[in-house]
């Protein structure tokens, strides 16, 4: 709907715009023809009563009464050129002139008395004024005038003018102006009908000949160029209701063009991708939505975009539910694989005696590179032993099997604990192409004289706890299991009496981080433990995650806690 | 992690930042473009904050393949919790630490 809005608006504003220019355009031409035929039909008119005029009646009267005007004119030239053109004139004064001049017109007529010749006159005067009344208001004139050039004073002296009051009284009116209009001085040089239009004026004019062709004088008429521009006006009128019926009925063609072409198409893609869309949100099986659109145009092309669009849409869609299918089947693998590594391990707590060993331990993945592990070797001898691989997940799992089944294997044949070590490192660093290794802390403990011999190699520093005082037991550490071939590993021991503890744990605990990339470091762990007592691990593991406060942690978390206690263990 | 790599009588490697599992990868790639076997190589690790397994193991690889061609893998300026870390993992013991 909106692009359709738009579109109309567009074609209203576009047709509107060519309708005002084509009037004003074609306004113009209109008056300039109205102009031209108007100039040409008054000049017609001009010459057409001209011609009329040279008959033998007109031309006998206008000869006479001419002559006599002449003959007035002449006389009193200097009285009526003052009265004329004196600049106070007044209209009383000027009416004055007529009457004295139309009143000295008469002698000659007088000294005739009421003879053929007045009559003859009076006759024709009235006959002529008349006619040439009728003539003008058929031809649409509004006056008509007939003068004469005095050539001498280079005056137009007029003979007869139906706009004057005296003349409708059958009076005998003349006036004298002078040759103003360069109209005239055309006409008077040509001797030729000629127009003219000056403002809203058309004046035409032609010379009078008699009978004999002798020049009497020239005719003129006047008409007004309103009345054209009214009928000029219904023209523009009627141009422009055409124009708009035709451009409306243009416009709605060309929007229901538009229409078929692009607007019903584009709803058709819209409605496709709505359904299409729809099949998404409502996870139902995708099939395509066609468009039905046959066009080479660009909808068509957007429109077959579209249609392949939905065919890589919905190939992704389904590489993405294999893919996560995929996912999903290698998720169960490594929880199956986790639940294996889980269960491979001892039991979380062991007793014996007045020796506890509780364990703890979170992967961070699924399968974790920790380990803790501890065998009891004969009645009196505990080994056990807590171990972190480089890197984590599968990887790290399988390397750190093979070093526990080794670890395990070597343990058993009772061999001072640092040759177990280094035998271990040996095989590790066999076949390790990938430099991963262990680093770990294994010890035997003698549980009737609490005498502990342990080799770290590379491992954190386990806190011991002795006679009430908490410390990292102090040591030159040997190097991580895996990587360096012929190296020796030292031994520690340590002494343990009732009431000590000893936390080993791996780097998971000392480098967890918050949100701020802060280590829980080794004083919270000494902190920790101090506070607490049993259950020290999952206080010690709770505490971790207090303070990573939701932060994923990147390594496994293993704790192994060895306590001395006072009394037997109640188990 | 950034690091620069000047070669002049020896490979001066300029560390800075972490050395995590992502960014030894990262050093690691820039380093495989270097010719790694026809010179000394110093590692500067003045701007190294840490260093993770994955970092311990890209030394020993680097230490291995220098010593393999008879030059010498030198770290220098390791600040202290890198000393730890060293220390933790007895690495002091195998890797040639200078200051």
């Amino acid at each position: 709907m909106k692009i359709r809005a738009k579109m109309l608006v567009m074609t209203l504003v576009l047709s509107l715009a060519l309708i005002f220019s084509s009037v004003f355009i074609s306004g113009n031409i209109y008056s300039s023809s109205i102009r031209n035929r108007t100039l040409s039909n008054s000049q017609f008119a001009a010459e057409g009563m001209s011609r009329e005029l040279k008959n033998v009646d007109a031309s006998e009267f206008f000869k006479y009464y001419l002559e006599n005007i002449q003959q007035i004119y002449k006389n009193n030239r200097e009285e009526i050129e003052k009265y004329s053109f004196s600049k106070d004139i007044s209209p009383t004064d000027k009416s004055l002139f007529f009457t004295e001049l139309t009143a000295d017109l008469f002698p000659p007529l007088n000294q005739l008395g009421l003879s053929y010749e007045k009559a003859w006159f009076m006759n024709n005067y009235r006959f002529m004024l008349q006619n040439l009344d009728l003539v003008a208001k058929t031809d649409n004139m509004q006056e008509v005038q007939v003068f004469y050039y005095d050539q001498e004073t280079d005056r137009l002296v007029y003979l007869l003018d139906t706009n004057s009051e005296q003349s409708l009284s059958y009076h005998f009116p003349a006036s004298v102006r002078t040759v103003t209009d360069e109209f005239f001085k055309n006409t008077l040089k040509d001797q030729k009908p000629s127009a003219y239009i000056v403002g809203n004026l058309c004046l035409s004019s032609a010379p009078i000949y008699s009978i004999n062709d002798e020049l009497i004088g020239y005719i003129q008429f006047t008409r007004m160029v309103d009345d054209l521009k009214e009928s000029q006006q219904s023209f523009v009128w009627t141009i422009l209701l055409i124009l708009m019926i035709a451009t409306l009925i243009l416009s709605l063609l060309y929007l229901l063009a538009m229409d078929r072409l692009v607007v019903r198409n584009i709803k058709k893609l819209t409605v496709s991708a709505e359904d299409f869309t729809d099949q998404l949100e409502s996870s139902e099986e995708l099939h395509k939505v066609r468009t039905d659109i046959v066009a080479g145009d660009e909808v068509g092309i957007l429109s077959s975009k579209m249609e392949l669009m939905q065919d890589k849409i919905m190939e992704y869609i389904s590489e993405l539910e294999n893919k996560t299918a995929q996912e999903q089947r290698m998720r169960a693998e490594l929880d199956l694989a986790s639940r294996i590594q889980t269960e491979s391990l001892p039991a979380r707590e062991f007793n014996r005696g007045n020796i506890r060993l509780s364990a703890l331990i979170h992967p961070a993945k699924e399968v974790g590179g920790d380990l803790y592990d501890y065998l009891m070797l004969d009645d009196d001898h505990l080994f056990f032993v807590i171990a972190d691989v480089s890197g984590k997940g599968v990887p790290a799992a399988l390397f750190m099997m093979r070093g526990e089944e080794m670890i395990r294997t070597k343990i058993q044949t009772r061999r001072p604990i640092g040759e177990v070590a280094r035998e271990v490192n040996d095989s590790l660093c066999e076949r390790n192409a990938e430099g991963l290794f262990i680093t770990a802390f294994m010890a035997v403990l003698e549980i009737s004289t609490g005498h502990l011999i342990y080799v770290r190699a590379g491992h954190e520093q386990p806190f011991l706890e002795h006679n009430g005082e908490i410390s990292k037991i102090s040591e030159e550490p040997n190097v991580v299991l895996g990587l360096f071939e012929d190296m020796d590993f030292e031994e520690g021991t340590l002494e343990l009496v009732p009431g000590d503890r000893l936390l080993m744990y791996t780097d998971g605990l000392n480098e967890g981080i918050n949100g701020s990339f802060e280590e829980f470091g080794y004083d919270r762990i000494k902190d920790e433990m101090a506070a607490h007592h049993q259950p020290v691990l999952d206080r010690m593991y709770e505490s971790l995650c207090t303070f990573a406060d939701g932060t994923d942690q990147f390594d496994d978390v293993t704790m192994l806690l060895l306590e001395v206690n006072r009394d037997e263990n109640q188990n | 992690m950034e690091c620069t790599i000047k070669r002049e009588e020896k490979l001066i490697v300029e560390i800075h930042g972490r050395l995590d599992t992502v960014t030894s990868a990262e050093l690691k790639d820039k380093l495989a473009e270097e010719d790694l076997t026809d010179c000394d190589i110093d590692l500067d690790f003045t701007d190294v904050e840490y260093i993770s397994s994955a970092g311990l193991r890209l030394l020993v690889a680097l230490q291995k393949q220098t010593k393999a061609s008879g030059h010498q893998l030198v770290i220098r300026h390791i600040n202290n919790v890198v000393n730890e870390i060293f220390h933790v993992a007895g690495f002091h013991k195998t890797l040639h630490i200078e200051d």
